[in-house]
């Protein structure tokens, strides 16, 4: 790391010495317009006369003395000094060097004179060793060979870059990032899935459109990209991770092609090599994580519309098409998208305008592309705002409209800071390659270039998209919190602009250094030389982060557990279950749930179907009622923090520890081990369960009065969120089903009705006894609820009264559990 | 008769006053009259009472002696009369501070690594800024730093076509200034002497700051304090602590090689007020000035401690010195060089950075007073700025990352802040004007007038000597009249702003050691003075001209020996500087340094002091050090036994000692007394061998 820091320095540290001398030509009076005439031609440089149309072959003529204007004249000499305009114009073949002196005389004729290069010239100085020259020799040849035709060389380039793309993405694909994620798993799950229902989802839709994720339904596009590979070499963590790396050879290529087509860049290959050293792109391009889909298709959508606002207005369709994969790819992208459409529809309304017929059928594309979308939004229940709640965006907290805007403004300069982009962020370490920031430091001054130099050009479609994508990719992350998948999309503006800025650098580098007027300066090879060493300094640093992932990577953050790194998906299943359950036909297995996300998707992932029964996702507490309880064929992986849980319980006679699977730092990550259960489980059990279901007492403020509560025990002591106005917020129930609440209120609350937000249930059942007051005999309301939507709001009338009440029973049964269940409730009110 | 006529004549000549002369000294004498009687009144006045800080009571008791209220009404007067004199005796106006204006003749620019040493230092700043950078290497991160001051220096210097001075060149400056030179060679050996001579023993004793100090000088040395931008002991940046760990590693871990650092600084102090003085009050000032400021107490005292504040003095003289000759010759590389120090103030004693402050003030001045000044120097402001902002990246990117480490000091201290001294005393916005008034009084009347308890002095007596105090007064009079001048203003706000800010608005006033800035212009303002009586005096008549010189000396002498005599008599004798605990810390070492790796110290210092103090690691860095305060057998028995054990009890617990002893029989011990004290017991030692040890049965 420390070699990194350094390498950056001295790079930094050359790119500021090139600084100085440009501080250095201005002060000496050069323009710094002149650094960028190296995109020009020499036409458009200021203060420089266009050239004129002109005899075909160089020639020496005296030229007629033309006064100067009054405008130009600043010398306080009244008489005019005649100037002299010499118009040049000349054909040369490739690879000719012509030097012209231009002369005038004391009336301001002008003398042109043309010197063609003497091959002397090429000599060098007779004073120098013969071995000398001749190696000089040698090395000006090979050189000259060296001088290919530029273009072919940058399409070398570019494929070189695309190879080292791929190859920087599938070398050790398996190993880096350490985890396989839950979220990796379930695109190939769901694409088995939906073969093994002949293409339909779980409630029978043809081709759903979207595939539940946990809670969310927001798996679309990632999953039918999988079904070939599945079906061609079933389901690996090579091939899950490769089909997304494949995809994302799209982002690769539309970047590189961009900034050929768009730009005019000398260097375009650049933004290929430098979108692949992206670390933040770097790691997720091996992932199979749906963001990385999202920017792929969203770098050949901006493709195909520079394509259409530049070159072809057909080629809008393409990026119809392309808009469309990318916001069938990731939910939080979908905003994104909008606002980028947004911005360039007025971006470039005029030219939209005048393109209005082919739009026109563009839009009958879009219809036909937001078909599945419309289809889902109108037989679904799940809305954005779903997604949103399960996300804890504060869009859906009670806040003041003011603050939340607040807080998106905060959220979205957040995702636009440099803080965020080349330190390490504060997102989770799974995220981020150690040491190496989300774009690497020494982007920095390129990127800082390319933005100048987008700006300064503010007036090309080109460099305005690149600056309008780079507004809008905070956009959707904004909504809830800044997290590098949601903002991932920022790195292709942020290669692109640093592509440009590199390579206006490296083209003022050759300007530079051909005004020393040495001859191998002035030569295309010299050029081809810069692009050569440019190149080989991007590629080791590709291949150096892949060394440092592969190497050092497993051990950069030593949380592997649920909030760190989540590692082990391979090593439990693959490497252990697996085998286990394949060699011994008795073995059952129960593999712990709580160290990763969604870790159900990985037993059907990596558990072949005939396996599947004798493996199952649980702790041994879900076994104890098992009669008769397991035996010691019977094997748990458990994490340490359950290991120490199981071994001080006295529920377990004896643990046996049979084998473990350690973490890369080589620490204990998982347990392997067969339980004995103590003689007097039973016993145990019976007095835990009195203990839980003895009920408990809260006091509170509850409707402008002191309420006395008593009911079942709560996962959280706290009784507050059912009863705060807030459906948002709720109490969870702990192994209480039925769950019970006995209100007793200080004064008589009126009582014509209970209404009751409850979690989401398929069947349950309500009964409330009202005890009118001063009786000890409640009139009891009960009703059955079933095929209710999600988190449903009921409503229970008291008709037989009473209309107050001082003391009412409130009871919730939810049929579709057993009484361990944690029945949620959301809100409850009585009026 | 033509004799006597002739003797008559000359008498006449030599004696008479001019009638406008002989009215300017009558005012003189009168404000140098009135001005003994403030001296007088103030010093009779009970100032240990705490209704004699209380400004609400002054205008009731301002027939007594109770408040300080008459005699500053009559310095006041005393003032206003001096001035008045001083004009009667036609004493010039004071001339505008000359600046350029003309713009540098303009020269063909040179390759400079303007960006390199920027773009360097702003990796500086975010390397140190980013916690926990991966690969943070503290060599190299030096190496970064250094190589960003060293590009900048460079460019400045081929910049300007700089040169080192040749043989003859150096010869012919000699040749023109030896005079001064040599005077000012044997005036800095003067002040380096009264700084040096019984170093170790005055003040007494070796502070435990001061230990903190060598402790940290011994970390650097060891290797064990990287990263290196960041901040320690006292919220201090570690470049704090190298000049001390540079002499530490010369001179050995003793209390001299300690405090040789602050002398070197106080030395060099008086050296750049000099050079300050010369340059905008002119020589015979300046000259006093330094005489004043050799003798000076509380200089001289902070130049003999350890800690590094003494060097708000030398930083504030140099900085000062440096932007006003840079202004006046429009030379680059003072505002370099002046940049360099302004950067270097945040690496320091936190008071410093009141010296940039002071700097770009008198920068501020120099522009609203001199219209052309902005555009004939801004290369020169360019320059000082991007210098203190190359120096001071690093540390700035560390004090980003952890503003309270920046913040440490003012909240500890300031009186706005909500630190626990305002807790304790229920500080509220309603009686906080009051305070400050309190605050000001208590830390400007310690120059004239009062003592000023603890804060590392504890000085029984005023600053300034009885006439020191008076030419401080009457020099700040005149200095009044000339506050529209660059170099009057700018001496003004040099002694007020660490007044004001390092003492007035913090805890504790007189806070000594946090306004050490204001003592050097406060000597120059009493040299003023002194200069302008002397100027003035020589326009009576000529025997006035001829005595005047001598009578200056004398009164320099005076006021000298005075001094002198307070600091080294007076001030010793009377203990004033003493701390039982640091004498304990201090004077231990000889008992505990020699038990090496084969011993350890037990010490019995509660509720008075803990092993932890830093004279103890500092003398002693090899010796394992245990606090033992509760003494029975079983934690006897407890102890580690593989070493030879030295218990050491303050005297409170002598008693306790004694125990250890009756159960520890045949170990040796001793009782070391004070050493200005010699009635009085120091500690008590007991020193028992490993096999005694283990020979314990509880």
């Amino acid at each position: 790391m420390t070699g990194l820091l350094i390498a950056q320095t001295i790079l930094l540290a050359l790119l500021l010495i090139a600084v100085d001398y440009l501080i250095l030509h201005l002060r000496r009076g050069g323009h710094w317009q002149d650094l960028l005439h190296v995109f020009k031609s020499p036409s458009r440089r200021p203060n420089q006369p266009a050239a004129q149309a002109a005899p075909p072959t160089p020639q020496t003529e005296p030229v007629d003395p033309e006064p100067m204007t009054e405008t130009q004249s600043s010398s306080p000499d009244p008489t005019p000094v005649p100037t002299a305009r010499v118009n040049i114009s000349v054909d040369l073949p490739p690879e000719t060097v012509l030097h012209i002196t231009i002369t005038t005389d004391r009336l301001g004729r002008a003398s042109v004179t043309e010197t063609p290069p003497s091959p002397q010239s090429w000599q060098l100085p007779t004073q120098r060793p013969a071995w000398l020259t001749s190696a000089a020799g040698r090395v000006r040849a090979s050189l000259q060979q060296f001088h290919l035709p530029q273009i072919n060389l940058a399409n070398s380039f570019f494929l070189l870059a695309l190879l080292f793309y791929l190859a920087t993405r599938l070398i050790g694909l398996e190993d880096f990032p350490i985890y396989f994620f839950g979220d990796e798993a379930v695109q190939t799950v769901s694409a088995a899935d939906l073969l093994e229902r002949d293409l339909r989802g779980p409630d029978g839709t043809l081709l759903p459109t979207y595939f539940q994720n946990g809670v969310y339904f927001n798996l679309s596009a990632s999953v039918y990209l999988q079904i070939l590979p599945y079906l061609l070499f079933g389901s690996s963590i090579f091939v899950t991770r490769a089909t997304s790396v494949l995809v994302t050879l799209l982002a690769a290529v539309f970047a590189g092609l961009m900034l050929r087509n768009f730009f005019e860049a000398k260097r375009w290959w650049l933004a290929t090599i430098l979108l692949s050293i992206v670390p933040a792109w770097f790691l997720h391009s091996r992932t199979a994580f749906e963001t990385v889909l999202f920017v792929s298709f969203y770098t050949a959508f901006l493709y195909f519309y520079l394509d259409y606002r530049l070159r072809n207005p057909r080629q809008v369709f393409w990026a119809v098409i392309f808009a469309g994969l990318a916001f069938y790819s990731y939910s939080p992208g979908q905003l994104v998208l909008g606002v980028t459409g947004v911005l360039l529809f007025f971006s470039d309304l005029g030219y939209h305008w005048q393109q209005r017929k082919t739009l026109l059928a563009a839009i009958g594309l879009l219809a036909l592309v937001a078909l599945p979308y419309v289809r889902f939004r109108l037989a679904a229940d799940y809305s954005p705002l779903d997604h949103l709640r399960s996300l804890g965006s504060y869009l859906i907290q009670p806040l003041p409209l003011s603050q939340k805007i607040g807080i998106f403004a905060s959220e979205y300069l957040r995702g636009l800071s440099p803080q965020y982009w080349f330190f390490d962020a504060p997102d989770m370490a799974r995220h981020q390659m150690r040491g190496f920031g989300n774009i690497p430091l020494w982007f920095a001054p390129f990127l800082l270039a390319g933005i100048a130099l987008a700006f300064w050009r503010g007036r090309s479609t080109a460099q305005r998209l690149l600056l309008l994508t780079a507004l809008a990719a905070p956009a959707g992350a904004a909504l809830a919190e800044i997290g590098i998948t949601r903002i991932l999309v920022f790195v292709v503006p942020a290669s692109l602009l640093t592509a440009l800025g590199l390579d206006w650098a490296l083209a003022w580098l050759e300007q530079l250094a051909g005004r020393t007027r040495r001859r191998f300066f002035t030569q295309p090879a010299f050029g081809n030389l810069v692009s050569v060493v440019t190149l080989g300094l991007l590629v080791s640093f590709n291949v150096y982060m892949l060394r440092e992932a592969l190497v050092n990577g497993p051990t950069w953050y030593q949380d592997y557990g649920l909030y760190g790194m989540q590692y082990g998906a391979k090593q439990v299943y693959l490497e252990t279950v697996v085998p286990a359950l394949e060699q011994d036909p008795n073995a059952y297995y129960v593999v712990t749930p709580s160290w990763a996300n969604g870790t159900e998707q990985f037993v059907g992932f990596f558990v072949p179907p005939e396996l599947r029964p004798r493996l199952m996702l649980g702790q041994v507490y879900n076994l104890l009622d098992r009669q008769p309880l397991p035996d010691l064929n019977t094997y748990y992986i458990v994490s340490p923090e359950e290991f120490d849980k199981l071994a001080t319980d006295p529920k377990f006679k004896r643990i046996i520890v049979r084998s473990v699977i350690p973490y890369p730092d080589g620490q204990i990550g998982f347990y392997i081990l067969n339980i004995e259960f103590a003689d007097n489980l039973a016993e145990i059990l019976a007095a835990e369960d009195a203990e839980m279901r003895k009920p408990v007492e809260s006091d509170l403020l509850w409707l402008g009065q002191q309420v006395h509560i008593v009911h079942s025990r709560l996962g959280d002591p706290l009784i507050d969120p059912m009863l705060d106005g807030d459906p948002d917020s709720l109490i969870k129930g702990e192994q209480a089903n039925p769950i019970e609440f006995e209100f007793f209120f200080e004064k008589p609350i009126p009582t014509n009705q209970l209404e009751m937000t409850t979690g989401s249930m398929s069947t349950f059942q309500v009964t409330v006894q009202v005890y009118p007051v001063g009786s000890e005999t409640p009139i009891e309301y009960q009703e059955t609820f079933s095929g209710l939507p999600n988190d449903p709001t009921i409503v229970l009338p008291f008709v037989n009264g009473p209309s107050e009440s001082d003391h009412i029973r409130l009871t919730v049964l939810d049929f579709g559990q057993d009484d361990t269940a944690q029945v949620h409730i959301r809100e409850v009110n009585f009026k | 008769m033509n004799f006597l006529k002739r003797i008559m004549q000359v008498a006449y000549h030599q004696l008479v006053i001019p009638t406008a002369q002989r009215r300017g000294l009558i005012l003189l004498l009168l404000s140098l009259t009135l001005a003994w009687v403030a001296y007088l009144t103030l010093d009779l006045s009970i100032f240990d009472l705490a209704a004699y800080w209380d400004v609400t009571l002054w205008f009731s008791t301002l027939g007594e002696n109770g408040s300080p209220l008459a005699g500053l009404l009559i310095y006041l007067l005393a003032g206003a009369i001096f001035v008045a004199a001083l004009r009667q005796l036609g004493l010039p106006a004071g001339r505008e501070f000359p600046i350029a204006t003309q713009a540098a003749q303009p020269k063909q620019p040179r390759f400079g690594f303007w960006a390199t040493s920027l773009g360097l230092a702003a990796l500086s700043f975010l390397h140190n800024y980013v916690i926990d950078l991966p690969g943070y290497n503290n060599r190299f991160e030096i190496l970064l730093w250094l190589t960003s001051i060293g590009l900048l220096i460079a460019t400045v210097w081929r910049e300007n076509h700089f040169h080192l001075p040749g043989i003859a060149t150096v010869k012919a400056w000699w040749r023109a200034n030896w005079r001064e030179l040599t005077g000012l060679g044997i005036l800095l050996t003067g002040v380096l002497l009264l700084r040096l001579i019984d170093l170790e023993y005055l003040p007494f004793a070796f502070a435990n700051d001061e230990g903190e100090m060598g402790k940290m000088a011994l970390c650097l040395l060891n290797g064990d304090c990287a990263p290196f931008f960041t901040s320690r002991w006292a919220f201090q940046p570690t470049l704090a602590f190298v000049p001390t760990a540079i002499s530490v590693g010369i001179f050995g871990n003793t209390a001299v090689a300690v405090r040789l650092v602050s002398v070197l600084i106080g030395t060099l102090a008086v050296l750049f007020a000099y050079l300050f003085t010369r340059e905008t009050f002119g020589q015979p000032t300046a000259w006093i000035a330094s005489v004043l400021a050799a003798t000076f107490p509380p200089h001289v005292h902070f130049s003999r401690q350890g800690f590094d504040n003494i060097i708000d003095s030398l930083s504030s003289a140099l900085l000062v010195w440096l932007v006003l000759r840079g202004a006046r010759k429009n030379a680059p590389g003072y505002f370099l060089a002046a940049g360099l120090v302004a950067g270097l103030c945040f690496y320091t004693y936190p008071g410093s950075r009141l010296a940039p402050v002071i700097a770009l003030g008198a920068l501020a001045w120099i522009s609203l007073r001199t219209p052309r000044f902005l555009r004939a120097q801004w290369r020169n402001l360019l320059i000082f700025l991007i210098a203190a902002i190359v120096v001071v990246a690093p540390i700035a990117g560390h004090f980003t990352a952890y503003p309270a480490n920046f913040m440490a000091r003012l909240e500890r201290e300031s009186l706005f802040v909500n630190g626990p001294w305002q807790a304790h005393n229920k500080l509220e916005a309603a009686n906080l004007a009051p305070v400050i008034a309190q605050q000001f009084f208590k830390s400007t009347l310690v120059f004239i007038a009062t003592s000023g308890p603890l804060q590392f002095f504890n000085t029984p007596r005023p600053y300034f000597s009885p006439l020191g105090a008076i030419l401080f007064v009457l020099g700040l009079a005149w200095l009044i009249t000339r506050l529209k001048t660059i170099h009057g203003l700018t001496l003004f706000a040099w002694f007020w702003a660490p007044v004001i800010i390092g003492s007035t608005l913090t805890v504790g006033a007189p806070s000594h050691q946090r306004m050490l800035a204001s003592n050097l212009p406060a000597v120059i303002i009493a040299a003023l003075g002194l200069t302008a009586i002397f100027r003035g005096l020589p326009r009576l008549n000529p025997l006035a001209r001829r005595l005047a010189p001598a009578l200056l000396l004398l009164i320099l002498l005076v006021n000298g020996v005075a001094d002198i005599q307070f600091y080294f008599g007076d001030y010793r004798r009377g203990h004033y500087g003493e701390d039982l605990s640091n004498e304990i810390t201090y004077t231990s070492h000889r008992y505990i340094a020699p038990l090496g790796e084969q011993g350890r110290l037990f010490l019995i210092g509660s509720p008075m002091m803990l092993t932890r103090f830093g004279n103890f690691d500092y003398f002693a860095p090899d010796v394992e050090k245990y606090d033992f305060n509760e003494i029975t057998r079983q934690a006897l028995a407890e102890l580690p036994d593989d070493k030879n054990a030295l218990f050491l009890a303050i005297p409170s617990r002598e008693t306790d000692l004694q125990t250890i002893a009756a159960w520890l029989p045949s170990g040796k011990w001793s009782v070391e007394t004070r050493r200005y004290l010699p009635d009085e017991p120091l500690f008590f030692a007991y020193l028992v061998s490993r096999e005694q040890l283990q020979g314990f049965q509880p």
